[in-house]
């Protein structure tokens, strides 16, 4: 044996990719993920199936929008005024060619909502993608160097924490409004909104994180595994990361709820993402100026799916919680 | 005692700095004051002169100095907006959201701690899983939305209650309230249902997973071996353990109704803060954002202040050092 | 030994717990009795089904755990039975237990005076100022220093060794006829454990208190017990006096846990192990549930379930000490 080769257990690469150890890896985590207990309280439990359903549905039509919408809401050449303030199918005066009835642009309701899922969607993803992303790093660094490294990101988290999503992105919104044109502003607007909204949600993942880190910290395989010099970078994304991904999959999921809510209620308040690219809660907003004089379908709509969407997630994210921890059972 | 409270103190005044900081360079370096307290068609002499008038030509420390010695006193310039100093501005719109945070805090704490200890004692009852069902609705529907259905079902169909701005208004010296008439409350109470709704059912859920966590800790079940009565063990030891927790969500909750209030206000056209802020940024009107973000953190250091005391109150791990000789 | 009157009395206990994969067993057909002013130990892995007899006793069982069969007698009367509220009148007052773990045990948000004058006060007709001399007399009793002076602190304000001392306090505190001791050193130092466990000893005595002391520690047993049930996959395999339960162990499972104890002076090379470990519940096999294990199994051992049967000064559950099977060959 050569004096060169280390212990293979703690310094083997990855498995590359395409091996057929890998294969296996993934055909056994499949098959012990569909044998296991996290399925079987999915299986038992039909609230979250139909909540699973729901979502992905939504997620299949957002994503595949432009195949699924019956008008391309972003064409402008499609939209004639004539068909404005069309009423849903069902009602007196429905036209046939717009199910859930048109705005007042003469818009197709149910297209306009399917492209603003996908907007809705989009964001939220991303601002909750980029919130675990600063979290999981923050926590990570912040547990595993503690001193006041740790001092200073926890309570930049406590600080955080009392600033609600909706003030950060106001205020970011209104510098852009005097630093900026106003086209580049409407442009910029989505990236505002999922900074935002990342700036709100990372405290839940950090925190999280850090604990697990804490307590993995101690363990002596990590502590062996630094004399043996491996560098603590490795060490917490082999050993750490592992065990935070239950509870980082709950957070998740259930920010991804809070950020669709906040997206929706930024839209409204109208410092959301603009009227050219309108997600739910633009089209909510614009549709609230009609509420009153009778034109309910263009709100009320996007409205329901809006709360069936954040309802489905937060179903799956209640149940997740407690599959991935049974005592709370 | 005394050190803990100088601690928080000295946080707190850190906080508000930090804050100061940043709403001063919002002021001072966003935009042009000049530009935009005198307009476009100013003269370079009168430039110079606002410049000079504004103390612009000091160094930047010293700029903050008087910045925040003037935010002290409550002064922060004219809004570039209205032409009125900012100061008025916001005293004749705060007693208007802050009746309204009053009104929607009670109401969530008040129902919500109950419910939350209700369905957390009781977990399988049929009314817990009625709450349960309500809450996750609750969460998932956004304030707007929540103001709209209830304006199209009162206002709207039904007709019983006003669903825009206040009225009834009764003056006390400057304080315009709206608790001392019928009317004035039927004007408050939907905005208020609207926004203590989504804060109701986030308080519940969370009372009732810390009741959860508490009833399954080791004193509780050594509280039971030791034959105490179910109700002191719940009501006693139970819930006093869910009180630091709660409290923490409580100060964080009712900061929050503060950010909501601008949802709200948007919705029933309340003529508070939150309407006066979103008014500001579409205009980009920066004395009166710069102030407002003062303002806001000012409501949460003193939030966080007073859940800091409660702590203090009810831990007594917190008051009372442990020896230096235990083990 | 065998005049005295029993206290508390055992029959064919049965606990089960509903799970997905059908019910699981936790306690099988589980008798014994602890007679006046004795200490029975009760000795086992973890698993063994030995605390949940325990919680048994009292009815502190954690759904979906449940009592499926068998009674309980406490001085020859039904508690099994009880209602909820009769039962709770019998626990602390007539049965007092002892947890693991004494910074857990103790509420941190209540001083020490307060947990003990408030269940004294539950369960005898005092005055608060009574109750809190008697609390003031038993702190003493239990060894702390400057009664007057601790009953006023918080359970944090103690050490480790001390609020155990005040756990056995709260445990006597309306002298109870028996206690329940589960795991009471576990938790604590080692250079604790022995004051403790002679403390426990010494007062029940004094007390007049019938003990059944839950422990994995073959050492304690030894030190404390009059007599021993050894308990494997949730039924009693070994019950009898314990120096012949030490000396001459009948079951081959007692036999083994006798080998890993390590005796000074004793020249083994190293200290005897059982191959294997206990089954999970939902694996344990037909027959003895011992068998696989067993160095002496025979076909009858993977068939038949052995009862307790007489095998010397003990009685064991095993097919090796069948006298019948032996006279009919």
């Amino acid at each position: 044996m050569q004096n060169t080769r280390t212990s293979p257990e703690i310094t083997a690469p990855d498995v590359p990719a395409s091996s057929p150890r890998m294969w296996r890896r993934f055909y056994e985590g499949g098959k012990r993920f569909l044998d296991g207990d996290v399925f079987d309280s999915f299986k038992r439990s039909p609230a979250t199936i139909i909540a699973f359903l729901v979502t992905l549905a939504m997620f299949l039509a957002a994503l595949l929008a432009p195949w699924v919408a019956p008008y391309d809401t972003y064409d402008l050449r499609s939209l004639d005024l004539m068909n404005a303030y069309l009423p849903p199918i069902w009602t007196d005066g429905g036209d046939p060619r717009y199910l859930l009835g048109t705005d007042d642009q003469g818009r197709d309701v149910l297209s306009a909502m399917i492209f603003g899922l996908r907007i809705s969607l989009l964001v939220g993803f991303s601002g909750v993608l980029l919130a675990a992303l600063i979290g999981t790093i923050l926590g990570l660094v912040s547990g595993y160097l503690g001193g006041w490294v740790d001092s200073l990101i926890m309570r930049i988290a406590d600080v955080q924490l009392t600033f609600p999503a909706i003030l950060i992105a106001l205020m970011i919104d209104g510098i852009a409004s005097t630093m900026m044109s106003t086209q580049a502003r409407a442009d910029f607007k989505i990236y505002v909104i999922i900074l935002a909204i990342a700036a709100s949600l990372w405290v839940n993942f950090a925190r999280t994180v850090r604990g697990s880190t804490l307590v993995e910290k101690n363990k002596e395989y990590v502590q062996a595994a630094k004399v043996i010099g491996i560098h603590p970078a490795l060490i917490m994304y082999r050993h750490v990361l592992p065990n935070v991904t239950g509870p980082v999959l709950v957070i998740a999921t259930l920010s991804l709820a809070v950020a669709i809510l906040t997206e929706a209620t930024l839209s409204f308040l109208g410092v959301g993402v603009p009227a050219t690219n309108p997600s739910l809660g633009t089209l909510i907003r614009i549709g609230n100026n009609f509420l009153f004089s009778g034109e309910w379908w263009m709100s009320i709509f996007p409205g329901v799916v809006l709360v069936i969407l954040v309802l489905a997630v937060n179903l799956l994210g209640d149940w997740l919680r407690d599959a991935l921890n049974p005592r709370l059972r | 005692m005394l050190d803990f409270i100088v601690q928080r103190l000295v946080q707190a005044v850190f906080v508000m700095l930090v804050v100061a900081m940043i709403s001063f360079s919002l002021f001072q370096f966003v935009g042009d004051p000049v530009n935009n307290m005198l307009g476009p068609e100013a003269t370079t002499e009168q430039r110079l002169a606002a410049r000079e008038a504004l103390g612009l030509n000091d160094p930047v420390p010293v700029q903050f100095g008087k910045w925040v010695g003037n935010a002290v006193q409550g002064e922060f310039g004219q809004s570039y907006r209205m032409g009125r100093p900012v100061n008025e501005l916001i005293a004749s719109r705060l007693p208007a959201t802050l009746e309204l945070v009053f009104v929607s805090a009670i109401l969530a704490v008040a129902v919500g701690v109950p419910m939350g200890v209700y369905t957390g004692l009781n977990r399988n009852s049929w009314l817990s899983r009625v709450f349960l069902t309500v809450s996750l609705v609750g969460i998932s529907l956004p304030t707007f939305l929540i103001g709209i259905l209830l304006i199209l079902l009162f206002g709207v169909t039904l007709g019983w209650l006003p669903t825009f701005g206040r009225g009834g208004l009764t003056s006390i010296g400057a304080w315009e309230t709206s608790f001392l008439t019928a009317r004035g409350w039927s004007h408050l109470i939907l905005p208020a249902i609207t926004l203590a709704l989504f804060q109701l059912t986030l308080i519940m859920r969370l009372v009732r997973a810390e009741m959860l966590e508490v009833l399954r800790t080791d004193y509780i079940k050594f509280a039971r071996a030791r034959g105490l009565r179910q109700r002191s063990i719940n009501f006693g030891h139970a819930l006093k353990n869910t009180l630091v927790p709660v409290i923490t969500i409580m100060g964080l909750q009712i900061g929050a109704l503060l950010a909501f209030s601008i949802i709200t206000e948007t919705v029933f056209q309340w003529p508070g803060m939150g309407l006066l802020i979103i008014q500001a940024i579409n205009f980009g009107d920066i004395p009166i954002m710069s102030s407002y973000l003062v303002l806001v953190a000012l409501f949460f250091v003193i939030i966080n202040l007073v859940v800091d005391m409660l702590y203090y109150v009810v831990d007594p791990r917190l008051r009372i050092e442990r020896p230096t000789s235990a083990h | 030994m065998n005049a005295r009157k029993p206290v508390l009395e055992v029959r064919n206990l049965r606990v089960e717990f509903a799970s997905r994969r059908g019910t699981l067993v936790a306690v099988d057909d589980v008798s014994f009795e602890v007679n006046e002013g004795e200490v029975l130990g009760v000795v086992g892995e973890s698993g063994a089904g030995k605390s949940m007899t325990g919680s048994a006793i009292i009815r502190l069982l954690e759904p979906p755990g449940r009592i499926a069969g068998g009674e309980v007698l406490l001085d020859g009367e039904r508690i099994d039975d009880l209602s909820t509220e009769a039962m709770r009148r019998v626990r602390g007052k007539r049965i007092g237990m002892v947890f693991q773990d004494p910074l857990t045990s103790l509420n941190p948000l209540y001083t020490v005076g307060k947990q003990l004058t408030e269940t004294i006060l539950t369960h005898q007709e005092m005055t608060e100022a009574e109750a809190r001399e008697h609390a003031i007399k038993l702190l003493a009793e239990v060894g702390i220093p400057a009664p007057e002076r601790r009953i006023d602190q918080y359970p944090h304000q103690f050490s480790g060794g001390m609020r155990q001392r005040v756990v056995i306090a709260l445990a006597l505190c309306v002298n109870p006829r028996m206690i329940i001791a589960d795991e009471p050193t576990t938790a604590l130092d080692v250079s604790i454990q022995a004051q403790i466990i002679k403390l426990l000893k010494r007062l029940c005595e004094d007390h007049g208190a019938a003990v059944m002391l839950i422990t994995h520690d073959m050492g304690v047993i030894a030190e404390t017990a009059d007599r021993v049930a050894v308990m494997y996959a949730g039924r009693i395999v070994e019950i009898g006096p314990v120096a012949d339960v030490i000396k001459n162990a009948k079951h081959p499972y007692t036999s083994g846990l006798m080998g890993s104890i390590p005796v000074v002076g004793h020249d083994l090379e190293r200290l005897a192990q059982i191959e294997g470990s206990m089954p999970r519940l939902t694996e344990i096999p037909p027959g003895c549930p011992f068998n696989p294990r067993c160095p002496h199994a025979f076909d009858r051992c993977r068939v038949e379930r052995p009862d307790l049967m007489d095998a010397g000064a003990t009685r064991a559950a095993c097919w090796l000490h069948d006298t019948t099977a032996q006279a009919a060959e």
